[in-house]
């Protein structure tokens, strides 16, 4: 009895296991997190760091690539071939480990991902630009969507709406994160939207890859089961190492493709005009046809594409290959037909034509990819200026330029942080619905200030301003030393006097002085001539008069204050005076 | 009944500690950065499926190569070793040389050298861990 019990105990062990690895374990690692990384690295490089940066982004400061601000959101943890076997959890993340992110989490999970990533643009297929490539074999186990691989990323038709992270999604997102007051929220929504940008790069990665835009089923994920229904393996798609991206990402993109995508004004145009290129000028390793050594079809069983043709390449029979030579320059190995058993036979891709394809397609998937999310970002200008030439009062917009992708105005809610003569001051104002009017101490007349905006790594200045007000504006921290009066009760002559005021010069040219809460207010009249002045007024029972200097920093002045007051003493009207040395410091 | 019901019950024990052991001990798989070209290095599987591609050839058994293709890629090149199976083993005794110069989970490519001409032969495999050939 007691080895039975054992036995159901290993039973039970073993049944669990081999159900927990057929279906959960696997692991999987894609270029696509390493090409995110350069067009990261590339867009910085070209449209913010670089001294002829376009006018959207002249004002912008964007770390993608070693950002230091973490937002949570949901990251994929746990990869998994369908819905219910992969998983995902709350992570910290920067924008640009987002964006590496969605390189990823755009394959997960990977049997949807595996047939939905494909988009012919010739649809050769009866004009369906989706995957039917060997259909008859996987449709069987898993239902065709019947989706390409631009609309599931974009999300911009109804098929795509089932996508959790796309294009649409994203920026929608991103305008909530722009929108919202709550910091925390902010946050995650810039998480979700950012994600979403990482996981339409793949898409553009996979427009840049031959087998995604050919109708060509390949290989599906490592351990799955009924994998060989999707075919055999690309070898450009298995060869295209993580090192490839930084490897060729420094070439140069082909020209006439830069240029289209430089000036491009959606992220659809973008990578349709990609996948287009990609489609015309190289074959995945089953869609090879032409003239070589015999009229060559496709070993995938489909129609032959009209573009590229083995006819319209250089063949060089001292290493059997076919080239290409590309508007860059780079002459390109498309494929070999060596055999030793017949010495010239059915053409193939290896790991040398792929390395020599990837340096032509890799420029150009980053030229892509830079332009994604140069149209992602919106159009921005943060406009500060001097609300009056008297007061310290500052108008502050964030203006939204609309633009194909966001057609709608934009209204920024959130903080704005001031630069005043170069550094950054702690005091800050909360913008509400893009405009901000008031006033952000301690500046002072002359001083030099720049507002920033910034959600993430991404920060927008405004231009440089000199603050005009009048000098006298602002909080001083007053002493007063009594020197002399004849008021028998006044305190005795050094006796000093503290106190903190407000000074503000109304647009009347009164100037008004006040306690720092607005209590004890009064209004008296005001001279100024450079950085001599006068505060002065004068009633039936008392005058008041003080003359001084303001120091050219404008952090202190000086002034000797005299005061006259009548005051009865018994049926008599007595006339008295104090008079003060007075200084004021900021 | 009782004798089986007994048994049900250690089974189920049994299968619940491994589910414990396997999803509550083990913290959740992180995503890593992106790893760099790895040095290639040959796994079993690949291994034993080389000696089998290998004694294929050496026997000059086309049928037994075409087995171990791809079905799709067939007709593309065992003709050509049809009526070249006399130069079969000279290729079974290159691969015994051979060097792995491409690896992915689902993709090999290997470089043999015969007569000082160099050629490649590559395998595949398609999710489910059985390696073919899919060119030669």
């Amino acid at each position: 009895m007691k080895i039975k019990i054992i036995f159901a105990i290993i039973a039970g062990l073993l049944t669990y296991t081999i159900l927990h690895f057929a279906v959960m374990g696997y692991g999987n690692m894609k270029a696509h997190t390493s090409i995110n990384t350069e067009i990261n690295k590339k867009f910085e490089n070209k449209y913010i760091k670089a001294s002829s940066r376009p006018v959207k982004f002249k004002n912008y400061w964007i770390n993608f690539s070693d950002g230091h601000i973490l937002l949570e959101g949901m990251e994929v943890t746990n990869y998994g071939f369908f819905e219910s076997t992969y998983g995902e959890d709350l992570r910290d993340n920067t924008m640009g480990e987002w964006i590496v992110h969605g390189g990823l989490s755009a394959d997960e999970p990977e049997v949807p991902a595996s047939v939905r990533h494909f988009y012919d643009p010739k649809g050769l297929n009866g004009g369906k630009k989706y995957l039917t490539n060997r259909g008859t074999y996987w449709e069987g186990m898993y239902s065709n969507p019947g989706i390409d691989a631009i609309e599931w990323a974009l999300g911009d038709t109804p098929k795509g709406a089932d996508n959790d992270y796309t294009w649409v999604k994203g920026k929608q997102f991103f305008v909530l994160a722009i929108q919202e007051k709550d910091s925390t929220k902010k946050e995650e929504y810039l998480a979700k939207a950012f994600r979403c940008l990482g996981e339409v790069l793949h898409n553009t990665g996979d427009m840049g890859c031959p087998a995604h835009v050919r109708n060509d089923s390949h290989a599906a994920p490592a351990g799955l089961s009924w994998g060989l229904l999707f075919g055999s393996p690309d070898p450009y798609e298995e060869l295209l190492l993580d090192a490839f991206a930084g490897r060729y990402s420094g070439g140069s993109p082909d020209p006439g493709l830069d240029a289209y995508f430089a000036s491009a004004t959606t992220a659809r145009s973008i990578n349709e005009r990609l996948a287009k290129f990609t489609n015309e000028n190289f074959f995945s390793h089953e869609t090879i046809s032409g003239m070589g050594v015999k009229d060559i079809k496709p070993s995938n069983g489909e129609k032959a594409y009209d573009s590229p043709k083995l006819d319209n390449m250089t063949y060089d029979p001292l290493d059997f290959t076919f080239y290409k030579t590309f508007p860059s320059g780079r002459k390109v190995k498309m494929c070999k037909d060596h055999s030793y058993f017949n010495f010239r036979g059915y053409p193939y891709i290896d790991k040398e034509c792929t390395y020599s394809q990837a340096a032509e397609l890799t420029p150009n998937i980053i030229s892509a990819g830079i332009n994604i999310i140069r149209v992602f970002l919106p159009a921005f200008e943060l406009k500060l200026e001097n609300a009056d030439d008297l007061s310290d009062t500052l108008d502050i917009r964030v203006i939204h330029t609309t633009d194909s992708e966001y057609q709608d105005t934009i209204k920024y809610n959130g903080k704005i942080r001031l630069w005043i003569n170069g550094k950054l001051s702690d005091s800050m104002a909360i913008v509400e619905k893009g405009v901000y009017r008031g006033n952000i101490f301690p500046i002072k007349n002359g001083d030099k200030i720049k507002a920033e905006i910034s959600f993430g790594d991404i920060t927008i200045l405004s231009e440089e301003i000199k603050a005009t007000m009048d000098p006298l504006w602002g909080i001083w921290h007053i002493t007063e030393i009594l020197e002399d009066s004849d008021d028998p009760v006044a305190p005795e002559k050094g006796t000093e006097f503290n106190g903190t005021k407000f000074y503000k010069v109304r647009p009347d040219g009164k100037i008004e002085i006040s306690n720092l809460d607005g209590s004890s207010k009064q209004v008296l009249y005001y001279a100024r001539t450079s950085s001599t002045f006068r505060i002065y007024a004068e009633v039936a029972t008392q005058s008041y008069d003080q003359n001084g200097s303001i120091a050219s920093n404008q952090i202190t002045w000086t002034a000797s204050t005299e005061s006259s007051y009548q005051q009865t003493v018994g049926s008599e009207k007595v006339w008295y005076f104090r008079k003060y040395s007075s200084k004021g410091k900021r | 009944m009782t004798k089986y019901q007994t048994l049900i019950k250690y089974f189920l024990g049994g299968f619940l500690a491994a589910f414990l052991m396997l999803n509550l001990t083990q913290c959740p798989e992180e995503t890593t950065k992106p790893k760099d070209e790895k040095p290639l290095e040959e796994t079993t599987e690949l291994t034993t499926f080389s000696n089998e591609v290998i004694t294929a050839f050496e026997t000059s058994d086309a049928d037994q190569v075409s087995n171990m293709m791809y079905e799709e890629h067939r007709e593309f090149y065992i003709p050509d070793l049809q009526t070249n199976t006399d130069k079969m083993p000279a290729f079974a005794e290159a691969l015994k040389e051979r060097k792995l110069i491409g690896l992915n989970d689902l993709y090999a490519e290997y470089e043999i050298t015969i007569d000082g001409t160099t050629f490649t032969i590559a395998y595949g495999q398609s999710g489910d861990g059985v390696w073919k050939i899919m060119r030669f």
